[in-house]
């Protein structure tokens, strides 16, 4: 009972500084999501791109973001855009002070990242859509814009969601490691209570509980919208109801 | 960049035979506890499913930096106890802490992948089983496991490189794997240098590791 009045809003309770820490999780994660989900288009259209330096680059993007732990590309995302920032601001004349926010290293690291194993994700729906759609489009005489707008977009989510979810469930859980460069996410806050309340045990289980809840909620989520994606389809085949 | 390497060669060896053992002590000893779990998951029946299930979903959904504090962290909270049930050595010590967190992590995982194989077996191989009288054990030690490894292999492979990326977080509690000993001439020489050298060993170990996975799966294609 006496751990559980830790998680109160208040000034002697906790709950208010984790309900901040969650939002900020959140906030990080919704950001993240849709930046990586269109930098895989990008990175897919270059790997199949006729451009072979274009090729070259994506492929190249894909097996370093992969290969590379999320914790070091953070961190050297995050210390060598200071670098950058600086040396940009001194030859600029402007205010060398300009520093990068632990926020968009981390969007931006998570984003590479997300991104690196969303473009197979994004090659295995276009696929499974099959190149028939893309050939119908064109014999109709629509735009390229409109081909890919009307016709792939609407039919690439039913093929997509699992793997985006999968995404979305592995990038939540990334977010955890900006708490290392001061970013006040929700494992950040927990440490910070830790330090004044002593109780490691307890908030580290809470915050686990908080994690947990969330990914459980996501794959409900997903299920509903996965659900939506298919309808009209009749449930295993291919045929249209 | 090289300069930097042989600056501190004994540094960075040191630092990649920690990865090396954090890796590969925490895939084996996740792989025996992932067999019955597995096992559990794909019966999915009575208590022992249930067990498992809660498992999964507790190891899965939480990040691995939760679980590595939890575990270093928490276990000092109760020092006292652990003492007294002469365990106190083991979570003492950073690098048993970190291990035991990467073996539970990556348990799920694999219970998960072999969940997935066991339960792609066609039902007519147990059909089989049956038609020729083998016992339930006589059956899974010699047809149903060979054949569930043989077709987990490269889902094993991924977690593998997924296992190795992982151990960088236990830098963060003071073990000096590859990224532990960059942090730490970071530290020493504010150089950002020594991140891109740790990055340039993490991308060799993993291209590597990928072109020997490939070259186990074309041995076992006839599983697929």
């Amino acid at each position: 009972m006496e751990l559980l009045s830790l998680l109160t809003p208040g000034p002697t309770g906790w709950g208010d500084e984790l309900l901040i820490g969650l939002s900020m999780t959140l906030g990080l994660a919704l950001a993240t999501f849709p930046v990586s989900i269109m930098l895989s288009f990008l990175i897919h259209w270059a790997r199949s791109s006729r451009r072979r330096p274009l090729r070259y680059l994506a492929q190249m993007h894909v097996s370093i973001f992969k290969s590379l732990p999320e914790i070091l590309t953070l961190l050297i995302i995050y210390y060598q855009s200071q670098v950058v920032i600086s040396w940009v601001a001194d030859y600029a004349g402007l205010d060398s002070t300009l520093s990068i926010s632990p926020f968009l290293a981390g969007l931006i690291a998570l984003s590479l990242v997300i991104s690196a194993y969303g473009s197979e994700v994004v090659r295995g729906a276009l696929q499974a859509i099959g190149k028939g759609q893309v050939e119908a489009a064109q014999a109709l005489g629509l735009s390229r814009f409109h081909c890919f707008w009307k016709v792939v977009l609407p039919q690439f989510w039913r093929h997509a969601l699992p793997g985006l979810g999968n995404l979305w469930v592995i990038l939540l859980k990334d977010t955890s490691l900006v708490s290392v460069i001061a970013l006040s996410d929700l494992t950040h806050v927990a440490a910070l209570a830790i330090n004044t309340t002593r109780e490691p045990f307890f908030f580290y289980l809470v915050i686990a509980a908080i994690y947990i809840s969330l990914v459980i909620f996501s794959s409900w989520i997903q299920k509903r919208l996965e659900r939506r994606a298919a309808r009209g389809f009749v449930a295993g085949g291919r045929a249209h109801a | 960049m090289l300069d930097l390497w042989f600056d501190y060669k004994d540094l960075w060896l040191s630092g990649l035979k920690v990865t090396a053992s954090l890796t590969l002590l925490a895939i084996l000893l996740g792989f025996v506890l992932a067999l019955p779990i597995g096992v559990a998951r794909a019966r999915n029946r009575g208590l022992s499913g249930v067990l498992a299930y809660g498992y999964v979903i507790f190891f899965r959904g939480m990040p691995l930096l939760v679980l590595l504090f939890l575990v270093y962290y928490g276990a000092g909270e109760f020092s006292r106890d652990l003492r007294s049930l002469g365990l106190w050595w083991f979570f003492r010590d950073a690098y048993y802490c970190g291990l035991l967190a990467l073996v539970l992590n990556t348990a799920a995982y694999q219970a998960e992948i072999i969940r997935g194989s066991l339960n792609g077996i066609p039902s007519s191989i147990r059909e089989a089983n049956a038609a020729l009288n083998l016992t339930r054990w006589t059956a899974f030690r010699r047809v149903l496991f060979p054949i569930a490894i043989a077709r987990a292999l490269p889902g094993l492979g991924n977690e593998f490189i997924l296992l190795l990326k992982a151990t960088s977080l236990l830098a963060i509690i003071t073990i000096f794997d590859l990224m532990g000993q960059a942090r730490f001439i970071f530290s020493e020489t504010f150089d950002l240098r020594a991140y891109y050298v740790a990055a340039l060993h993490y991308l060799v170990l993993v291209l590597v590791l990928e072109w020997l996975l490939r070259r186990i799966e074309r041995r076992n294609a006839w599983a697929a």
